[in-house]
């Protein structure tokens, strides 16, 4: 194999990995792991709370 | 307190710059304004492409049953137009349809207007230009002959480059957030656009521009055509589901730990499934055994997002009547299950010995990006674009003929190729049987994939007959949001507790 394809495959299994650990990493030390049940929360606000529909068929 | 102000883009790029804590979350009508632009010329192109790929799978189809029809012109041949097919839809709209949703959905979740919309602009038309460029040195006879990687080489760089600027628009979106916690539907983003274009550079360069030897060749190319779909196409295809069924029927999903299993296990499993579709071929048997494993430890992420969206569904399935958004999303999210469950089988060497090289696989691949995906981007679409445009959608019976021809003849399509290409997997494994026999076997079912392919059709030109026709409205006076008639009226509140 030429340089570039031993540097991919390298690269797939040290780059990815090592990013998916950063990743958890960062996600424990900012908190996003915790209190998971208000993470689902976070898609509702005043403009659209929770226990509004916001869709619906064009009326005719 | 502050309410603007977008970063200038060198200000974006530079790692000191830092948003400003003193500019609150946008509100959702800014936000929508800012992605009107960027965001439906991508739909539009997108829907384009679609009817064009649309006519390509028609021949395709045809032409498996009637292979004299168009025989006398060389460009449309079957090796040119099926890869043309396959590449202008997966391209030209899947992924803009894709992306475009992406990038409403991270400006919605970060809570940031759509910054440095020139650079969507761009990237948009850069990467039609590489659609065109590829579909019609396919037809030219350019074809790489690698599935799902037909279009020249002189097509990639310049969707890479496309892609480039999308990547470095969402790492500028998330770092000047101003929605500290990640929703769910955000990991799926962030993941999926991390890893297109590992995806496609690495396959690109392993198979095109310096390809390896042999059989590893069919390796890198079912590790790349399948994660494109497990590892691009679907994180974006379940953020959007992530999102829109809680955001539509006003409830939070079920369980937020079981969404945050089902994102780390997809991210762990998923990358090995591949190599499945290598069973039986001169491969080494322990990759072809990991990929099996991993392929059946994909039931963890699949069940677990089965069953956190049945049950945010539980109580509200009525929904499904007033909602097209809804109506294409479960639909959609259902598929996921069906496909997911159907190619963890699929993937056991008992049945692969049956289904491989046969019809059952193509049904496979359009049960997982047509019923499942594209149906939650159609869906998607349906909720996004009349919020930027401050339009209704202009009719209802256009919306139901497009979601039953579509849902209708996708489902006749898997069925009937995943029972024929079942009945052809056992004809083809008896020895005692004339090749041609097969063929004959396989007939009715090809007949029925291309009538299920025209009711298709039909639902493709009823959708972008709307499409056209809500931004035929949209070109009167931008009206004030709180004016229009959306799902988002106080009145349509469903009681559910807080």
């Amino acid at each position: 194999m030429s340089l570039v394809n031993w540097i991919l495959f390298i690269g797939s299994f040290v780059v990815l990995p090592v990013s998916a650990l950063f990743a958890l990493r960062w996600a424990i030390r900012t908190g996003q792991l915790e209190n998971l049940n208000k993470g689902a929360l976070v898609i509702f606000n005043d403009e659209e709370p929770v226990g509004r529909v916001t869709d619906r068929f064009p009326r005719p | 307190m502050k309410t603007s102000t977008a970063p200038g883009f060198l200000q974006s790029l530079s790692p000191a710059s830092r948003p400003d804590p003193a500019v609150p979350p946008a509100a959702l009508a800014e936000i929508d304004q800012s992605c009107r632009g960027p965001v439906l010329f991508m739909f539009v192109c997108g829907v384009v492409w679609l009817l064009a790929g649309t006519v390509f799978a028609l021949i395709t189809s045809w032409k498996m049953h009637d292979p004299a029809f168009l025989a006398g012109y060389g460009w449309l041949t079957f090796g040119r137009v099926r890869p043309v097919h396959l590449n202008l839809v997966v391209y030209g709209f899947a992924n803009q349809a894709a992306v475009g949703t992406a990038l409403w959905l991270m400006c919605r979740l970060c809570r940031v207007p759509l910054m440095h919309g020139w650079m969507i602009i761009v990237s948009t038309v850069f990467w039609n230009i590489g659609v065109l460029v590829g579909a019609v040195g396919i037809l030219a006879g350019d074809s790489t002959g690698i599935e799902w990687l037909e279009f020249p080489p002189y097509a990639a760089p310049i969707l890479f480059f496309s892609y480039a600027l999308i990547g470095v628009w969402t790492v500028i979106t998330f770092r000047f957030r101003r929605e500290p916690h990640l929703y769910v539907s955000q990991w799926y983003l962030l993941a999926a656009f991390l890893w297109f274009p590992w995806l496609y550079s690495a396959a690109e360069i392993l198979l095109v521009l310096e390809p390896v030897r042999g059989t590893v060749q069919a390796a890198v190319n079912w590790w790349f055509a399948h994660n494109v779909l497990g590892l691009w196409f679907t994180p974006i295809g379940l953020a959007a589901a992530y999102y829109f069924i809680p955001k539509v029927i006003g409830r939070p999903i079920h369980s937020y730990y079981l969404s945050a299993l089902g994102f780390w296990s997809l991210a762990l499993f998923y990358n090995w499934n591949g190599m499945h579709h290598l069973v039986g071929g001169p491969m080494p048997a322990w990759l072809v055994s990991v990929s099996i494993v991993a392929s059946v430890m994909m039931l963890i992420p699949v069940v677990t997002v089965a069953i956190n969206h049945h049950l945010t569904m539980r109580g509200h399935f009525h929904h499904l009547k007033s909602s097209p958004t809804l109506l294409f999303i479960v639909f959609g999210a259902m598929n996921y299950t069906a496909t997911s469950v159907h190619g963890v089988l699929s993937a056991l060497r008992s049945v692969s010995e049956v289904t491989h090289f046969t019809h059952h696989t193509i049904g496979h691949a359009h049960h997982g990006m047509y019923a499942f995906f594209t149906m939650v981007m159609f869906g998607s679409m349906y909720y996004i674009v009349p919020r930027l445009t401050q339009r209704e959608w202009p009719s209802a019976r256009l919306i139901y003929l497009h979601f039953w021809t579509c849902g209708l003849g996708i489902m006749l399509y898997v069925g009937a190729l995943t029972l024929g290409g079942v009945l052809q997997g056992f004809a083809m494994n008896d020895p005692n049987l004339a090749f041609l026999k097969v063929v004959a076997v396989t007939k009715p079912y090809l007949v029925l994939r291309s009538l299920s392919g025209m009711l298709m059709t039909v639902g493709h030109i009823a959708f972008a007959w709307s499409l056209g026709w809500i931004l035929i409205r949209q070109l009167g006076p931008y009206r004030d949001p709180s004016a229009v008639v959306l799902g988002s009226s106080k009145s349509q509140s469903t009681g559910a507790p807080a």
